[in-house]
């Protein structure tokens, strides 16, 4: 499990994931995945294109930060899930806390509602 | 012959795990290997590694909670047109079957992996759940033919 944390502008942040949100993936990322999405203030866009399984704690993780970013009054944006990975963030009413957007622009359009 | 037919029906795979959360991506590569003959469709291997992957995580985190640590035991086999995964432990009785499906705000508020179950029953076709000279016996069956229409 990979992530790479890039600044879109200064008060976007995009988070790359890349790999597996199983037990594992999560536990390799985890803390760097709360830490992107909290630090500085900044809303965050996550780009879930190259993720190729999710399983429930991966799920947990996004809700973690998408708690912790709703008490400092920002917003976390999911995009561009892989069609399996879907179906699950489907199943799970994911889209119910976080939001999900088929593409990066269409996150950001989120972002700045 | 489809490659999957094509796997004897006596083979199957043993696997002893420690109730450790590191031995769930052990038990993950040892299946994918095992089923690499079978060729199965990308998604039924979705499949089978989040049955495998919640099961697992379920039995690791709760069943041995203030009990001794004991070894769980997983096998697979593929049997006709299903994979099917059986899942042995000595731990406190769960019954998955029977357990309720979670409210979205109960799962959305759990702090370890509160979706778990309800994945799996999306995901599997069959499970069936016995508790035998105090172990949870669960077979959970994951079939080939509904992957396209699921």
């Amino acid at each position: 499990m990979e992530i790479l944390v890039t600044d879109v502008s200064d008060r976007v942040t995009k988070v790359t994931l890349e790999g597996r949100l199983d037990t594992s993936g999560v536990d390799r990322v985890e803390t760097k995945f709360l830490a992107a999405c909290t630090t500085g203030g900044s809303h965050a866009l996550v780009d879930l294109s190259k993720v190729t399984f999710i399983a429930s704690m991966g799920i947990r993780m996004l809700i973690s930060a998408s708690r912790a970013m709703t008490l400092r009054k920002t917003k976390l944006v999911l995009f561009s899930p892989q069609p399996t990975v879907s179906d699950v963030l489907n199943h799970t009413a994911l889209g119910d806390v976080i939001p999900i957007a088929a593409d990066e622009k269409s996150a950001i359009a989120l972002i700045e509602v | 012959m489809s490659p999957v037919e094509s796997l004897s029906l006596d083979t199957e795979f043993n696997l002893a795990l420690q109730c450790e959360p590191r031995e769930i991506e052990r038990a993950r590569l040892a299946l994918l290997n095992f089923l690499a003959p079978a060729q199965l469709p990308d998604r039924t291997i979705y499949r089978v590694e989040l049955v495998a992957e919640e099961i697992l995580s379920n039995i690791i985190g709760y069943a041995f909670t203030g009990l001794p640590p004991a070894t769980i035991a997983l096998s697979a086999a593929v049997v006709a047109r299903d994979v099917v995964l059986t899942f042995e432990d000595n731990g406190r009785p769960f019954d998955p079957v029977a357990a309720p499906e979670p409210t979205r705000a109960e799962a959305h508020a759990s702090k370890v992996g509160g979706w778990g179950i309800s994945l799996v029953r999306r995901f599997a076709d069959r499970m069936y759940y016995e508790r035998r000279d105090g172990r949870n016996l669960l077979e959970i069956r994951i079939a080939l033919d509904t992957d396209a229409t699921r």
